[in-house]
């Protein structure tokens, strides 16, 4: 498959997700649009239920062989992987694409050894012998900072600590070099010192071996500290795409406008913190116009009332795209 | 390790300690009275009272069940005195109605026993556990619910049914196997294997459609909720082959329950599947059990208990180890 150089490692677009239930469909996903270059981190933030983790399942072909509908393009390297089979996809998964997840206790292996388990993926992807395996993930746990490796190799999951624990998941996913990681809600379940002990081996790795990364978390303390991108998810749709220093200093979506205003900030501590308020919509019977126009306090600038109506794009320039009708309202915005 | 083999080790022997006093209590207190069992037709309260000192039923209660106990680590006299014989180690007392060794009567009926029980395990095992993983895997599917619903059927039919109608098909009605003969003890015996597999055929049968209907629930269930693990997705997310991810990393988690349930099924089905043994007329340890107990045969009644007892405690050690074998949480505990 041959790339341009500047096209990106990975495209998403207008991925579709909906699983049929006994209350009906539930559209998970609808229409999430990503882009991101090699060897970067990307951080797609958003509340439960706003399609994180569903747009990461898709990305590993998680979903496929199961009851979910799967819409749309996921590229990598040019190759759709949403036209892949199951037996196809697992070619990619652990050797392109690898995923580390929330709560790393379970999802490891109870009944097998930490090394062991880091072996068996090494050993899916390269035709080695065990002991040269063995060896490689012996390597891999000490890569990741895990003190002396060749004696924790045998250890089992439970006689971890959570952080060693994320560590040895973090070498799992490592092992066979992928090129994009997925990290979802790696720190989640660890205690703070520990998430941010996590954090820098990750940024570490990645500039080691150039592997590209989301990082998929509701924390946007956690997007500023390593990310380059951000995607805010609302309602299974991406509503902006930025730079984290850009999300941070010029915010366009009002949803955004409203998640970083109900942050707690050491700058404003007097102030009360303001949520956003409302609910998110229903997944089972989405609104004709834009997901987020229940809770926007900004509709009234839009004429006709099109927020009810009529379903945003993602549209804006200088690589700072916005998924609100107000984006088309400011000419401003394009001489900048 | 060690310290956990030891410690089980000790507490299954005083647990057998207990389960033989609380026995032994209890024949006791039972309504039958061996001493007018044991001494016939015409009997006279003299009589009665010759077969009591006989039986050794005059002494305290206490003296009775150290006398019994100590058969288990020595050989020694039973009768009355003058018409004392010898009970030889390990002495589990002679029976009152035919006066043999209780441990020739039980080493004659293990057996039969035996033979219902491994084919029986076998059979169930394969059937239950290999059905109820294809019934996991195809969840939702025809093939999962008519799977359950065999095994609603099979589980709602007990022994005397299934037992009574496979001899009437396959017996009576078509011919096509022999109805289970007391001579055929082994696959070693002159019958061969052949001749014992057909001969125990039924009675694995009738105890395959019981218990694999259970080990079938029971597979599907634990299944069903390890596929569901997170670290099944892992296993996923790795690039492995489904058998692998089923096999390796679910079967291994998902069967363990099923490892206890056979462990304690082994156990319990060695003291005697009473009904099937009955039905197909084995004289196995559960046939022989009924009898003894409704003769009043206090000592086979009790040697029978506990071994069935010593079998199923035997089982629960062994499935504890299994356990520590399987999951290495449990090592450490």
């Amino acid at each position: 498959m041959t790339t341009p150089e500047d096209a990106p490692m990975l495209a998403i677009r207008d991925l579709r997700v909906s699983f049929p239930t006994d209350d009906g469909v539930v559209h998970a996903v609808n229409g999430m649009d990503l882009t991101l270059a090699r060897g970067e981190t990307v951080g797609i933030v958003g509340e439960s239920g706003s399609g994180k983790t569903v747009t990461s399942q898709a990305l590993m072909g998680l979903l496929k062989d199961t009851t979910a509908s799967v819409t749309g393009e996921i590229l990598l390297d040019g190759q759709d992987l949403n036209t892949l089979t199951e037996t196809q996809m697992r070619a990619y998964r652990g050797k392109k694409i690898a995923m580390i997840f929330q709560d790393p206790l379970s999802a490891m292996h109870p009944f097998y050894p930490v090394g062991a388990q880091i072996a068996e993926a090494y050993r899916v992807h390269n035709n080695v012998s065990k002991k040269a395996a063995a060896q490689v993930a012996v390597d891999m746990l000490g890569r990741v900072g895990i003190p002396d490796p060749k004696r924790r190799y045998a250890a089992y999951p439970h006689e971890f600590s959570g952080g060693m624990r994320q560590r040895a998941m973090i070498a799992m996913a490592l092992v066979c070099e992928p090129e994009l990681l997925i990290a979802d809600e790696p720190t989640t379940a660890l205690d703070v010192t520990v998430q941010a002990q996590i954090l820098d081996l990750l940024n570490e790795l990645q500039e080691e071996t150039g592997t590209s990364v989301i990082l998929v978390t509701h924390d946007l303390g956690v997007v500023a500290e390593v990310c380059h991108q951000v995607v805010v998810m609302y309602g299974g749709v991406c509503v902006e795409q930025a730079t984290v220093a850009n999300l941070f200093d010029d915010p366009r979506h009002p949803y955004t406008q409203g998640l970083l205003a109900s942050m707690p900030s050491l700058a404003r501590r007097s102030e009360r913190l303001s949520p956003i308020p409302g609910f998110p919509p229903s997944l089972l019977a989405l609104p004709d116009g834009c997901l987020f126009a229940d809770r926007c306090p900004k509709t009234h600038l839009v004429p006709d009332g099109a927020c009810a109506t009529h379903r945003p794009t993602l549209t804006g320039v200088d690589g700072h795209p916005s998924r609100c009708h107000l984006e088309t309202l400011q000419p401003t915005r394009e001489v900048a | 390790m060690t310290s956990f083999l030891m410690r089980r080790f000790v507490a299954m022997i005083v647990l057998l300690f207990v389960i033989s006093f609380v026995t032994f209590t209890l024949f006791q207190l039972g309504p039958a009275d061996p001493a007018a069992a044991a001494c016939g037709q015409e009997c006279t309260p003299q009589r009665i009272a010759e077969a009591r000192v006989a039986l050794g039923m005059d002494k305290p209660f206490l003296t009775q069940y150290f006398t019994y106990m100590s058969g288990l680590f020595s050989s020694h006299m039973v009768g009355a005195p003058g018409s004392q014989a010898l009970c030889s180690w390990p002495c589990l007392g002679k029976s009152f109605q035919t006066n043999e060794d209780v441990t020739t009567i039980i080493a004659r009926a293990l057996p039969y026993t035996l033979s219902v029980a491994c084919g029986a395990v076998v059979l169930w095992t394969v059937a239950g556990v290999g059905l109820g993983l294809l019934a996991a895997l195809r969840k939702g599917r025809f093939t999962d619910k008519l799977i359950v619903g065999g095994a609603s059927v099979g589980v709602s039919l007990p022994i005397p049914v299934t037992g009574l109608l496979l001899l009437l098909l396959f017996v009576s009605t078509l011919d096509l196997l022999p109805f289970t003969t007391n001579e055929i003890a082994s696959p070693f015996g002159a019958a061969g294997p052949g001749g014992w597999f057909l001969n125990y055929l039924l009675p694995w049968v009738a105890l395959a459609v019981l218990f694999s209907a259970q080990y079938i629930r029971v597979t599907r269930s634990n299944m069903l909720e390890t596929l569901g693990e997170d670290f099944m997705r892992t296993a996923r997310s790795k690039g492995l082959s489904r058998r692998s991810i089923v096999f390796r990393h679910g079967a291994r988690a998902g069967l363990t329950p099923v490892v206890t349930m056979l462990g304690l099924d082994i156990g319990s089905l060695l003291g005697g599947a009473v009904l099937t043994e009955t039905i197909f007329s084995v004289p196995g340890v559960g046939f022989t059990a009924v009898h003894a107990a409704q003769s009043g045969d206090l000592p086979v009644t009790m040697a029978i208990t506990m071994m069935a007892a010593f079998f199923i405690i035997v089982a629960n050690v062994l499935v504890d180890i299994a356990y520590a074998v399987i999951d290495p949480r449990v090592r450490v505990a």
